[in-house]
């Protein structure tokens, strides 16, 4: 059982960070507060090799896995959670095209996503249903060899600016009468398609979150990503797993934040003639930010490891997720109080990590569905 | 075309404020101070893998450093060059830049690689003597410029642009040359994560005393020509008296001030 | 006491004998006792009939020249050779280095080829109670000073900042001089060529000899607040100053007017510093102006603390009522 890193994970680790440092943190404060999406930054992104990290080199990618790709996820997140949801929403799409795609829609896709050129998407959620995955109700059907959509997505992460968003759409039902969804590509522009209201969120501002609306949008059959009525075993898969890795990473990151400026400012701050850090009851509020982010991340990186070793991850990642998130809300609240009236101040950073975390919780599935998915899964495995 | 880079890795300067001198031993205490590769050294390196996208050829970078550097050196790797050599060895420890570039010029010659170009940051954020690159290039008994701004390269020439204190003067120099680059004077590219999985299959060869053909008299501490003494760490504080007010006060208890500091106004 | 022998790189400007050969000449004289010590300016250039004049009542001992078209430019290889005949010549124990951009590179290269030590940008020279001669040099950025000796050879070569020392005018001495045969630079070979020259444009009082210095960092915040500081500058009749993230924020150009390690080092009668939270590299830039103002936005700025004045607020808006100020008495 070996937790280092290895030198190739540590110099990317490195990389990550530096480039956050230098590209993401000036200008975190003023992207929340525009709530303003950073799509400037995409193509550096690319050059970073930080979108396609986890993509095959033949395709465009760097050949690693989803394990270097939370890594760079957490550096990012730490200062700017809003771009790291851009990010992730844009590689869930691709990692959908990656597992299920064709080699056609692969090599066609995928190099240009890799490279910051294309932005995707995935929308699954509906008015109808979020949690309830099977309450969708856009449709679609086949006529004359292309696929008509119809229907309203909301809560869609990069809903106004993908070039590519992969829809789920019920196409039929199976013989016990449940209804079958399947994943199209859709291209911006396709006539009848377009973004609509684009929402202002508590949180993870500098994420682009809207609705997107389809009115008899016709498609061509090569579209399909993966087979006629396995959209909900894609959309699960792809959620379950690098939806909700992504959002224990960003988590996890606002953890980390949140310890970096709690220590900083506990330092720097004196007060009956020494700094608050000899104080106990400021030490214990420390202790308990180090906890709550080495735990998050050791549970992200657990998770990431079995995937990477090819087995189904969905309830470790369930229990990462649900953890981080709202760790991330205790420790941004605790840093809040343990700041005094800094704590409230615009001109730190803690407010913002609070409502990112606060934001995150019902991103990738609610703490009530995991609880459900692990107790599931424990039921199971203990009885 | 062969070029080398000289890169040496240094403390932070980000976080000089954690450096401290050992009561007992009156040396500096580098211990836990992150190190970084000099940042001159990344405008020297970013000007070479340029004339290398350019010219073609191989990027070789050099270093005379500790064997626990080489994380750093790994990094000038992914950012782009094609191998490297570590100059490491207790006997070299000490050295001031007379010797370091002695040292560092036997280990360019053992590499056995006719490097048309030498390049090295003008100055190291910890020294800051901006000696090497001239010293190096009379070890080697090549033409050497400092303080390098713009340099290209065209039929054997190195045309450069020097920084002077009131513009720039422009020299050809014949290759094989020494330059040493102006800090600033270009963006060093982000290390991407593909340079860094193609770094891992790159080489980095490490050289100890034996491995040089050194004459003992001229390299480490003993063999340098400047001996150190005491370090001190300066005290240039002042009793600050503090003015208060709207900026319009503050402005007229500046003017009698600066009248009776001997200005005319 | 054995005679020391004391040789000075004097650098020219458009014929005369620039500043940092008299700093370097005052500093120079207070080594050793006046009847013990034999002081040499060295030039190297072409045309130099008035700076050898000059030199000769500067209060040296002697003079020498080497005049030549050859160094009517500042060449590398031409300069060094100039200096190194001339050192070959005179013997000195110790020998003294302006570190302006074309100094700071011959005093390395005149370490190798007169195979000697070379101490850098020191910030003074001594010499200790045993009679050795004391080079005192900054490392990590000014944080830490070293001292260093060069105890086994000749000349002990130190490289000096332009205005590290003050200027103290010295009586004119009994003075030789002597101009050397030029013959060996028009033999030497090079692999450098000179190809052109280009000046920037010039920009008012050079910083480092100003009396009023206005100094904006950072905490200027915009260009339009940094014509401010040109303005008080103007006002004072003094120069501007600035730090690297004022250079880097684009509202000067280049870097003449950068105080700091590794640009100027200022010691006006009066340094505002506007803005600029006091990093140790730029206070041992301006640590030794006569009179230190500071302003910055933040209480615990590290320029408090090396300041005789200092106040807590706006840089911009403190300046700008200065100017208001002086402008209203004009």
């Amino acid at each position: 059982m070996d937790f280092k890193l290895t030198e190739e994970q540590m110099l990317l680790k490195e990389a990550f960070r530096d480039f956050a440092r230098a590209e993401v943190a000036p200008h975190a404060a003023a992207w929340d507060e525009e709530d303003h999406c950073p799509v400037e930054l995409f193509s550096k992104l690319g050059e970073l090799g930080l979108l396609g990290i986890f993509v095959p080199e033949q395709y465009g990618g760097v050949g690693l896995s989803h394990t270097e790709r939370v890594m760079g996820l957490v550096e990012i997140a730490r200062y700017s959670a809003g771009l790291a949801m851009f990010i992730f929403t844009h590689q869930l799409g691709m990692a959908a095209i990656l597992d299920f795609g064709t080699e056609e829609q692969k090599a066609n896709y995928l190099p240009d996503m890799c490279a910051g050129k294309t932005i995707c998407g995935l929308a699954v959620t509906e008015p109808g249903g979020g949690s309830d995955v099977a309450g969708q109700k856009t449709t679609a059907k086949l006529v004359d060899g292309k696929w008509v959509i119809n229907g309203r997505k909301c809560f869609i992460t990069n809903s106004h600016i993908a070039d590519i968003t992969i829809i789920t759409c019920k196409t039929g039902e199976n013989d016990k009468g449940r209804a079958l969804f399947t994943a199209i590509a859709v291209e911006k522009g396709t006539p009848g398609f377009q973004p609509g209201r684009e929402e202002h969120k508590l949180g993870l501002k500098g994420s682009v979150t809207g609705e997107l609306i389809l009115n008899q949008v016709a498609v061509p059959e090569e579209n399909v990503i993966g087979k006629v009525g396995g959209g909900t075993s894609i959309a699960m898969k792809e959620i379950g797993e690098v939806g909700r890795a992504s959002m224990t990473a960003i988590c996890t990151g606002i953890c980390r934040g949140c310890l970096e400026e709690s220590v900083k400012f506990a330092n720097d701050r004196v007060l009956y003639g020494k700094p608050i850090s000899k104080l106990q009851a400021i030490q214990f509020h420390i202790a308990e930010n180090r906890l709550d982010y080495e735990t998050s991340e050791l549970l992200l990186y657990k998770a990431a490891s079995v995937k990477e070793e090819g087995f189904p991850a969905t309830a470790e990642f369930s229990m990462a997720k649900y953890f981080s998130t709202e760790a991330a809300v205790r420790a941004s609240k605790r840093t809040i109080e343990l700041m005094g009236g800094y704590g409230v101040i615009d001109e730190y950073p803690i407010g913002r990590f609070l409502r990112d975390a606060m934001a995150s919780i019902s991103s990738g599935g609610t703490s009530e569905i995991q609880k459900i998915i692990i107790a599931g899964d424990t039921l199971k495995k203990y009885s | 075309m062969n070029i080398a880079v000289c890169v040496k890795p240094v403390p932070d300067p980000e976080k000089y404020n954690l450096l401290e001198i050992d009561p007992k031993t009156k040396r500096l205490v580098r211990e836990g101070i992150p190190t970084i590769i000099n940042p001159a050294d990344k405008n020297a390196l970013e000007a070479a893998l340029r004339l290398k996208e350019l010219h073609g050829g191989r990027v070789a970078v050099i270093s005379m450093a500790p064997l626990f550097s080489q994380d750093k050196i790994k990094e000038c790797l992914a950012m782009g060059a094609d191998e490297a050599y570590l100059i490491s060895d207790r006997a070299f420890g000490g050295a001031d830049t007379f010797s370091t570039s002695y040292t560092l010029a036997k280990g360019l010659e053992k590499t056995g690689i006719q490097f048309d170009l030498i390049l090295a940051g003008n100055d190291s954020a910890d020294g800051a003597t901006s000696h090497v690159p001239s010293q190096l290039g009379e070890w080697m008994e090549l033409p050497h410029i400092t303080n390098i701004t713009e340099i290209e390269i065209h039929d054997g020439i190195a045309s450069v642009k020097k920084k002077i204190s009131d513009g720039l003067i422009e020299y050809d120099m014949e290759l094989p040359a020494v330059a040493g680059i102006a800090r600033n004077s270009n963006q060093p590219r982000m290390v991407s994560a593909m340079g860094i999985v193609k770094a891992k299959n790159k080489k980095i060869e490490v050289y100890t005393q034996k491995d040089l053909d050194v004459d003992e008299g001229l390299i480490g501490l003993s063999g340098s020509p400047t001996q150190p003494g005491q370090l001190l760490t300066p005290d240039m504080s002042r009793n600050a008296k503090l003015l208060q007010g709207e900026p319009a006060e503050i402005a007229a208890e500046l003017l009698a001030i600066i009248r009776k500091a001997g200005i005319a106004v | 006491m054995e005679n020391k022998k004391i040789l000075i790189y004097a650098e020219l400007k458009g014929g005369s004998l620039e500043t940092s050969a008299y700093e370097l000449l005052a500093k120079a004289r207070t080594l050793f006792p006046a009847a013990d010590a034999a002081i040499a300016l060295a030039i190297a250039g072409c045309g130099i009939d008035e700076a050898l004049k000059e030199a000769a009542v500067s209060g040296a001992d002697l003079v020498y020249g080497v005049d030549s078209p050859r160094l009517e430019l500042y060449h590398v290889d031409y300069h060094a050779e100039a200096l190194k005949k001339i050192a070959e010549t005179f013997h000195p124990d110790i020998f003294l280095i302006p570190a302006s951009c074309t100094g700071e590179e011959l005093a390395p290269t005149l370490g190798l080829k007169l195979r000697t030590g070379v101490a850098a940008h020191c910030v003074d020279l001594q010499v200790d109670q045993n009679g050795e001669f004391l080079q005192m040099v900054p490392a990590f950025g000014g944080k830490v000073i070293g001292e260093i000796y060069t105890p086994k050879t000749k000349p002990q070569i130190a490289s000096i900042k332009p205005g590290m020392f003050s200027v103290i005018r010295q009586q004119p001495r009994s003075c030789k001089t002597v101009l050397l045969d030029d013959s060996f630079l028009e033999e030497l070979k090079t692999k450098i060529k000179l190809r052109g020259i280009e000046k920037d444009e010039p920009s008012g009082v050079p910083v480092e000899q100003a009396d009023v210095v206005v100094c904006g960092g950072f905490g200027i915040e915009t260009a339009d607040n940094w014509k401010q500081v040109e303005r008080l500058a103007s006002l004072l009749g003094g120069a501007v100053g600035s730090t690297r993230p004022a250079v880097d924020q684009g509202w000067v150009s280049g870097e003449q007017q950068m105080i700091g390690t590794s640009g100027k080092t200022v010691r006006p009668k009066v340094y505002i510093g506007a803005g600029v939270s006091g990093a140790t590299h730029h206070i041992c830039g301006m640590k030794d102006s006569n009179v230190i103002i500071s302003i910055n936005t933040d209480k615990d700025a590290e320029i408090f603390a090396v300041s005789d004045y200092k106040i807590v607020g706006d840089g911009a808006a403190v300046i700008k009522a200065l100017c208001e100020l002086l402008e209203r008495r004009q």
